[in-house]
């Protein structure tokens, strides 16, 4: 069963954020909230990066594991997704999340805050694949059109990929050999041992 | 000296018109209050698999995306 991951190459994000905008506009996100967003540190110094952020859909999602009334739930497509019915707004999810990828609509306290929202890898959500409500709630349904999430399919350098993970692990495994260097991310020896080159 | 003439709705009747008006104001629109139908999708149908790795426009994705950097 493929595995729906995020990958960002940061060699190529050159920060234009059409990932950002291309997301608020096909699920129209309202004001204030964005399920997705580019980070760039060391800005305007040598060394300087970018990495498109959004939810990461997690394996073992923080956001699940301390959610109070268990709205989220995963998908066979290892997608994390949640009920905006169930929701209560309490909050815990944010705060789980090492992403910061749950928004809310509203700024508030315990129970003011409305409904969370974040990314659904453009797989809506527990209505009907295409329908209204799903749209309403949850915006597009491109993974049941047999599309892709458009933040991905919008980028102009090709930095950002979506899709099977060992599809997308593929695809960028072959552009690091082509350059001769990887992401120079720190931590991964740390992770992975001496299997991997950085 | 002329009497004004009997109002159809009485001084002591207007309250009692007044709920029985707002009883049915209820009733219709009781339909209203139903309750809302929340996640249509039972549990193996919002988990099932959506992803098509066959369809054109992700072979497309995946084909662009090796081209040489």
């Amino acid at each position: 069963m493929a595995r729906m991951k995020f990958l960002c190459d940061a060699d190529r994000c050159i920060e234009c954020n059409a990932c950002v905008t291309a997301c608020k506009n096909e699920h129209e996100v309202p004001w204030g909230m964005n399920r997705r967003r580019v980070v760039t540190i060391n800005d305007g110094k040598p060394g300087e990066r970018s990495v498109s952020m959004a939810c990461m859909h997690c394996t073992d999602a923080p956001c699940a594991a301390v959610c109070p009334v268990d709205c989220f739930y995963t998908t066979a497509d290892a997608v994390v997704l949640h009920s905006k019915d169930l929701c209560i707004g309490c909050g815990y999810c944010f705060y789980a999340c090492p992403f910061g990828a749950p928004q809310y609509p509203k700024v508030g306290n315990f129970g003011s805050r409305g409904k969370m929202d974040k990314c659904t890898f453009c797989a809506g959500g527990p209505e009907a694949d295409g329908s209204k409500e799903e749209y309403e709630k949850y915006g597009a349904n491109r993974l049941a059109e047999g599309k892709l999430p458009l933040c991905a399919e919008m980028c102009s350098t090709k930095s950002l990929l979506a899709g099977d993970g060992d599809v997308i692990a593929q695809i960028y495994k072959e552009r690091v050999s082509r350059r001769g260097y990887g992401s120079g991310a720190w931590g991964w020896q740390t992770a992975y041992r001496e299997a991997i080159a950085t | 000296m002329k009497s004004e003439p009997k109002e159809k709705l009485g001084r002591r009747d207007f309250l009692r018109a007044l709920g029985a008006g707002a009883g049915v104001a209820v009733a219709s629109a009781a339909p209203l209050a139903a309750p809302a139908a929340a996640d249509t999708e039972n549990n193996d149908e919002k988990r099932k698999a959506r992803y098509k790795a066959d369809s054109a426009s992700v072979q497309t994705f995946y084909r662009v995306n090796r081209f040489p950097s």
